[in-house]
């Protein structure tokens, strides 16, 4: 009977609190997400495809040419641009690796009456610099048209190379090609082409020194973003060795970075009065 | 113990409370239920600020998906949602120094550090070397406070939900590793109510919560309402989608961020 009591007095008070409105929160959870893809990790040298230095007037001592990959301003969105859309914070290193300024004259007619003679290609500059400056030139040993005509050359280190047959195109080193135009060549028929070189790196202390300019974030911030130093490029190769021109270190670099390269060049003395060019690779990994 | 005139009253007074109350499979009957997931649209790492959208429920505003709340009592009721911070915790540590790929960081990110530029890290460097219990080492939270002196073991809680696990290995001083977090706070998350469908009863005093991003400074929001029900409305089973708009900061991590929304009836 006691127990009987007890459980209507139970049940009864629950009925009591359930009927007099005592509610409890009631709560679900509900799991969202949103899935961030990683982008690349890149580089642009759209607002700086070209880059002109001052010029100079030939001359019979060094002299020293400036010029700017970006522009003076270091705040702003001209320049190199990196660009690191991986969201993983793995870091990167962009560098840079330049030729050779070279330049390439027109071709001369040493001796023969044909102009049909022409020299093409961009000398790769590995002659170094020479004085006098150095030339290709070519000279016929044996006559007839071409195909038939033969002839010997010699490099700008004044390396000779004989027994050449003719042809339309006929490559000689360096980078740079003989074309033979349909004539009919001559014994001693002769031309040359100088060349010239504003060389990277050369004599120990002279060449292409490159000064990386502070960094402008366009997006993201700086921390653990670095300059590279200002120092000549190395190598002994037609291309330089890779110079740093800004690091982003392990957890840096996400946004985008603009960075200019001012260059200093070593002009020699007595140089070609041509246009002389290079090419700077600037890559990001 | 009683007498049977005192069991007989006992009996009597039980007998009529009972009756007094409605049965108790009667009584009222508030509840809630929420689809378990729902999914903002993907982005790309951006360089600007992003924009991405989902919602609880879908875009029909009167069907029978989205929240519910059902009722069949007169007392009216509140209907609200809080959420916690999206984050993310970068799942590949990266060893930043020594040989040893051996340590990890486990756990979910609170986000309490908030936006970071760069991006927040867990950091750990050793500063004794030694095996799993014997080696010491110092750790950095995202916003850069340093703690010195704590010893390895296989679990060491760090803060902000992150704990880093210690592999069995032979430690070396210097040896060091970071994971990265990233949030996107709920302060950047606007939630719109939709128009509410009954399934069944009346949509008088029924009415929607407001168009608001959430707010709150804690790894939870504060309570947002999403909708209500005036006393003496509100009974019957009624659906209401949550439009959700989140702002996405520039130049964050790539991989999946997760937040959990908690809604509440009562």
């Amino acid at each position: 009977m006691k127990k009987i009591l007890i459980s209507i007095l139970i049940f009864g008070l629950i009925s009591l609190i359930g009927g007099s409105g005592i509610q409890v929160a009631r709560a679900v959870g509900t799991a969202l997400d949103i899935t961030m893809t990683a982008g690349s990790l890149s580089i642009s040298n759209s607002t700086a495809a070209t880059a002109s230095y001052t010029g100079k007037t030939v001359s019979i001592t060094e002299q020293t040419d400036t010029a700017t990959i970006g522009d003076a301003t270091h705040t702003n969105t001209t320049g190199i641009e990196v660009t690191d859309l991986r969201g993983s914070g793995a870091g990167w290193s962009n560098v840079m690796t330049v030729t050779h300024l070279i330049t390439k004259g027109t071709v001369k007619k040493l001796a023969g009456s044909n102009s049909t003679v022409d020299f093409t290609g961009t000398y790769d500059g590995l002659n170094g610099v020479l004085n006098p400056n150095g030339t290709f030139k070519v000279e016929i040993t044996t006559g007839g048209a071409v195909g038939t005509a033969v002839f010997k050359w010699w490099d700008p280190a004044g390396t000779l190379t004989e027994t050449v047959t003719t042809a339309a195109s006929v490559v000689l080193s360096n980078g740079i090609t003989a074309t033979f135009a349909a004539a009919t060549y001559v014994t001693a028929d002769s031309w040359s082409a100088g060349v010239d070189v504003f060389p990277y790196n050369y004599e120990t202390t002279k060449g292409l020194t490159a000064t990386p300019s502070d960094i402008y974030a366009s997006s993201g911030v700086t921390t653990g973003v670095t300059a590279g130093s200002a120092e000549l490029m190395a190598g002994t190769a037609a291309t330089s060795d890779p110079k740093t021109v800004m690091t982003a270190a392990v957890n840096s670099g996400f946004g985008d970075y603009f960075i200019d390269v001012g260059l200093s060049q070593t002009i020699h003395p007595n140089s070609l009065s041509e246009s002389y060019t290079s090419t700077a690779t600037i890559t990001v990994s | 113990m009683f007498s049977m005139r005192t069991k007989r009253f006992i009996f009597l007074i039980l007998i009529i409370v009972i009756l007094a109350c409605r049965p108790f499979t009667a009584q009222a009957v508030l509840s809630i239920t929420a689809p378990t997931s729902a999914t903002l649209t993907g982005k790309t790492v951006s360089i600007a600020a992003q924009t991405s959208t989902g919602v609880i429920g879908d875009s029909n505003n009167a069907n029978l998906v989205g929240v519910k709340v059902s009722d069949d009592g007169t007392a009216g009721w509140t209907a609200v949602m809080t959420s916690t911070h999206f984050t993310t915790r970068s799942n590949k540590t990266k060893k930043l120094a020594g040989s040893n790929a051996t340590v990890d960081f486990t756990g979910t990110y609170d986000g309490l550090d908030g936006v970071l530029d760069p991006n927040g890290i867990f950091k750990v460097e050793i500063t004794t070397g030694g095996a799993v219990g014997t080696a010491v080492f110092k750790w950095w939270d995202p916003a850069g406070n340093l703690t010195s002196t704590v010893t390895t073991a296989a679990s060491v809680v760090l803060s902000n939900g992150i704990t880093v696990n210690f592999a069995a290995a032979t430690y070396v001083v210097g040896d060091s590793w970071s994971a990265g977090v990233d949030v996107f706070p709920y302060t950047g998350l606007t939630v719109t109510p939709s128009d509410i469908y009954a399934e069944s009863g009346s949509l008088t005093g029924v009415s929607k919560g407001s168009s608001e991003a959430l707010s709150g400074t804690g790894a939870t929001s504060d309570a947002k309402t999403i909708m209500t029900a005036t006393a003496g409305n509100g009974i019957g089973i009624y659906w209401q989608d949550e439009d959700l708009s989140l702002s996405i900061h520039a130049n964050s991590l790539s991989g999946s961020f997760t937040a959990t929304v908690t809604l509440t009836v009562s």
